[in-house]
């Protein structure tokens, strides 16, 4: 842990619990900004782990720079993994946000019988490669990976990553759906990751937002109506948004 | 059991789509399988993880991997997992698809004629007559192609700066629907680099609305039904692997399927896996399917068509065991083609927000027979367009989570991400692949599905003529992208992985190490597919009569990109459409005069 309480102290105040077990508890905040959420399958243990390796994916590179936990790659791994538990049954199954537009993904759709199955299938299989995983994890470290040198933390993700280690896979390709994927699935926090490499992102309904033409008159585009790029502003090179993504 | 349907048609897309559409506005009762969802705008939107990583209505290795191998040679597969893959849902490929909109020339279906042969290959000429390509036909393939460009709403190109083809390809007073869309940044500066070099490119045609649209013609609307208005589009960008949230994509779901259903004679079943077609007195009698709940029920029609794409129609096919007296199983998934897709990625300074617009936005089709440079060519070349705005593909010009699964992890990502998102445009040539007999679907003897049945196994490997179209075209994808004001550039090789076919090469896609910044070959661009259930104008070297119906079963036929002989040059989905028109008039008279 580079910043905040360290897992030592946290742990020095409470019974570590069994591998396996459902923790519901408050985690010590652990950067700038970030709130008390509690993992749902992830232990209190695991939780540090967990952190620890998202970092190493993207991490800070400079003071004052955001890593893969200030955009909640974090919070969507343990969303995705409390969708189904150990024996399949659906748990929170959020599998695929709402439609069409931004304001109905937090409606997230049922799951059609046979996308139940394959769903699940997966989650069982994903909470086995994390508990492992990450055990796996401190094995390497000697110790608690969360406490490793940063570089030793990398070496160790590094050697997994050339071996094709499950864990790493898994990993890798979570932290870049948590960071880079609509904050609906619970990772990309405040549209953090967008804003940083200036992208839009789903337009339709909130790039033209006060633009909306009031009832009665005619529209002078469907970009207007439902929010898009004016043909015009495609044949210009791209730049920064305005100000916030609504 | 009710009454049969006059036509069961198993699956939704470009192919049985446009059937159905033809079939029950001339006053059929037919009913539709689809394996997928039925969905409305309400399952649309612009999420890149719910339709990109999460296949939410992509084929989905979690409920139907299918499985790999580039030869016979590696052992029963190499991969199992997401091969080419074609949406599942109702209106098939045609939801989800870049809604490029070509039709192909008349040399694409003589091109053995045109060509020649080629050692390695079975380059043959389509079973359509002459009269059938004679422009003054009204029965002929191109008054097929007219009548779906009006029906769908194709925005084409302005042909008219001297574009080769251009007279062959689109007579007098033969104009798009609507006009061709303004390019994006990308395609802007592929279009001042393409005149700039003497080339001749124009807007490719797409059917998505350039502003709103409507379906007046009577002779295409079903009797005493009003127009049908569609929207404009919004370039949004979440438009191939998407979609589309407002309609203005001329998917079939949207276009000849909500015309279907106003004529009250269509019955859709979505949610229902076909897995047997069964034969009664050496006629197709029922569609065996496993229903939304998971019950096994049947279907009974006079008139069975197989609509469910070039990998699962031959694999339907196959789960029949279909006698061999009847059917040529051995044949049945041979042939079966992908465009190669030899093309190269530019990086630029500026921001060129590639993923503003549309797949493919401009194109030109002077390299279409060969690089002229280079002496003449042993077999046709393809169109060559800009590619850019979609999810889940695994490369630079995918969303911002593909892209950024591309670039690496660790310490260097996000100074990559900030010179490659929205900094890279890609070109890419819709190579023409030669038919090649041991390219083809089969059973795979291990794998099965969350239902219980084999998967689809593709044996495929690329034709020596693929690598020889890509390094004849390098030098043209350099001088293109050097005038469009590149700063870096990477030519991308038609490995196996250039398509939607995985990729098996050590540093294949699947590697990711830190500090990566142009991808190694790249996987699963592009998801045509066509041939495998070959039509032909003889027995012995087709599965499939001229019609599409199998040659030793009177009421069977066949209505996607599989009947295809060749692959042509173009995109594949307005000829599946307008071959399925061209079926479906076969079928009323053939079965129902």
């Amino acid at each position: 842990m580079s910043r905040g309480t360290t897992r030592r102290e946290f742990l020095a105040g409470s019974a570590r619990l069994g591998v396996g077990g459902l923790v519901v508890s408050t985690i010590p905040l652990t950067g700038p900004g970030a709130c008390d959420i509690s993992p749902i399958f992830f232990t209190s243990w695991e939780w540090q782990t967990l952190q620890a390796a998202v970092d190493q994916i993207i991490p800070a590179e400079h003071a004052g720079d955001w890593a893969a936990t200030d955009a909640g790659a974090h919070l969507y791994i343990d969303r995705l993994l409390a969708s189904f538990d150990d024996e399949g049954r659906p748990y929170f199954p959020e599998i695929y946000a709402g439609g069409p537009t931004r304001r109905r993904f937090r409606f997230f759709q049922p799951l059609s019988r046979v996308k139940r199955i394959g769903w699940a299938n997966e989650v069982v299989r994903l909470r086995r490669v994390y508990r492992e995983g990450l055990a796996k994890l401190d094995e390497m470290a000697g110790d608690a990976f969360a406490d490793a040198p940063a570089l030793v933390q990398e070496s160790i993700l590094l050697s997994l990553d050339l071996r094709k280690a499950p864990l790493f896979e898994a990993l890798y390709e979570h932290v870049m759906e948590g960071v880079y994927g609509h904050p609906a699935y619970g990772g990309n926090t405040g549209y953090l990751a967008w804003d940083a490499f200036c992208y839009a992102g789903d337009v339709h309904g909130v790039r033209f937002p006060d633009q909306l033409n009031p009832p009665g008159t005619v529209s002078d585009g469907a970009w207007n109506e439902h929010g898009g790029y004016a043909p015009e502003e495609m044949i210009q090179p791209g730049q920064c948004p305005d100000g916030e993504p609504v | 059991m009710s009454s049969p349907y006059d036509v069961v048609i198993v699956g939704s897309g470009a192919g049985g789509g446009m059937a159905a559409y033809v079939l029950t506005r001339a006053g059929l009762r037919v009913a539709v399988l689809e394996k997928g969802p039925k969905q409305g705008f309400a399952n649309a939107g612009d999420d890149e993880l719910r339709f990109g990583e999460r296949r939410f209505i992509d084929q989905d290795e979690l409920i139907e991997p299918r499985t790999f191998r580039d030869h016979e040679l590696q052992g029963v597969h190499q991969f199992v997992g997401r091969v080419l893959p074609v949406n599942r849902s109702w209106g098939g490929g045609s939801v989800h698809y870049g809604a490029v909109s070509f039709r192909f020339r008349s040399a694409d279906f003589r091109a053995r004629s045109h060509w020649g042969s080629l050692p390695g290959a079975d380059i043959v000429d389509w079973p359509l007559d002459d009269t059938e390509l004679d422009p003054a036909n009204p029965q002929s393939i191109w008054a097929y192609y007219r009548r779906v460009e009006k029906l769908i709403g194709v925005a084409g190109g302005d042909l008219a700066n001297g574009t080769p083809f251009a007279s062959e390809w689109r007579g007098n007073g033969d104009a798009y629907p609507m006009p061709g869309h303004p390019p994006n940044y990308g395609a802007h500066l592929f279009e001042q680099a393409a005149l700039q070099l003497g080339l001749h490119p124009f807007p490719t045609p797409v059917c998505i609305n350039n502003g709103s649209y409507t379906l007046d013609d009577p002779e295409l609307l079903p009797p005493s039904s009003e127009p049908l208005t569609r929207t404009g589009c919004t370039y949004c960008g979440f438009c191939s692997s998407h979609a589309c949230p407002i309609g203005a994509k001329g998917d079939l779901a949207v276009s000849a399927l909500a015309l279907a259903e106003r004529t009250g004679r269509l019955t859709a079943i979505p949610d229902s896996y076909a897995f047997r077609v069964e034969l009664v007195n050496g006629r197709a009698s029922r569609v065996v399917y496993i229903d939304a709940e998971g019950v096994t029920r049947a279907i009974e029609g006079r008139v069975v068509v197989l609509a469910c794409s070039t990998v699962d129609t031959p694999r339907l096919v196959q789960l029949s065991q279909l006698p061999g007296d009847l059917v040529d199983n051995d044949r049945v998934g041979r042939h079966l083609m992908v465009h190669h897709f030899p093309g190269a990625v530019g990086v630029f300074e500026e921001r060129i927000d590639y993923y503003r617009g549309f797949w493919s936005m401009r194109c030109l089709d002077d390299f279409y027979d060969g690089s002229l440079a280079n002496g003449s060519p042993s077999f046709g070349f393809g169109n060559l367009q800009t590619v850019g705005p979609s999810s889940g593909y695994p490369l630079m010009a995918g969303g911002i989570i593909s892209t950024a699964k591309t670039l690496g992890w660790g310490r260097g990502h996000k100074q990559l991400m900030d010179r490659a998102f929205g900094h890279v445009q890609f070109l890419g040539m819709i190579g023409d692949d030669p038919p090649v007999a041991s390219n083809r679907v089969d059973l795979d003897p291990q794998v099965r599905d969350v239902y219980g049945f084999p998967v689809a196994r593709i044996t495929y490997q690329h034709h020596p003529n693929d690598h020889l179209v890509a390094t004849q075209m390098a030098p043209h994808f350099a001088a293109l992208l050097t005038a469009m004001g590149a700063v870096d550039q990477q030519l991308v090789l038609p490995t196996a992985a250039s398509t939607s076919i995985p990729q098996t090469l050590e540093g294949g896609t699947h590697r990711r190490f830190k500090g990566r910044f142009l991808p190694d070959p790249i996987g699963g661009l592009v998801n045509h597919q066509m041939g495998g259930m070959r039509m032909g104008s003889h027995e012995g070297d087709s599965v499939l009569d001229p019609s599409q119906r199998f040659w030793g079963i009177p009421n069977l036929y066949v209505s996607d990109a599989s009947v295809f002989p060749t692959s042509g040059g173009y995109n594949p989905t307005l000829t599946v459409q307008a071959l399925a028109w061209r079926a479906a008039e076969r079928i009323l008279a053939e079965q129902f005069s």
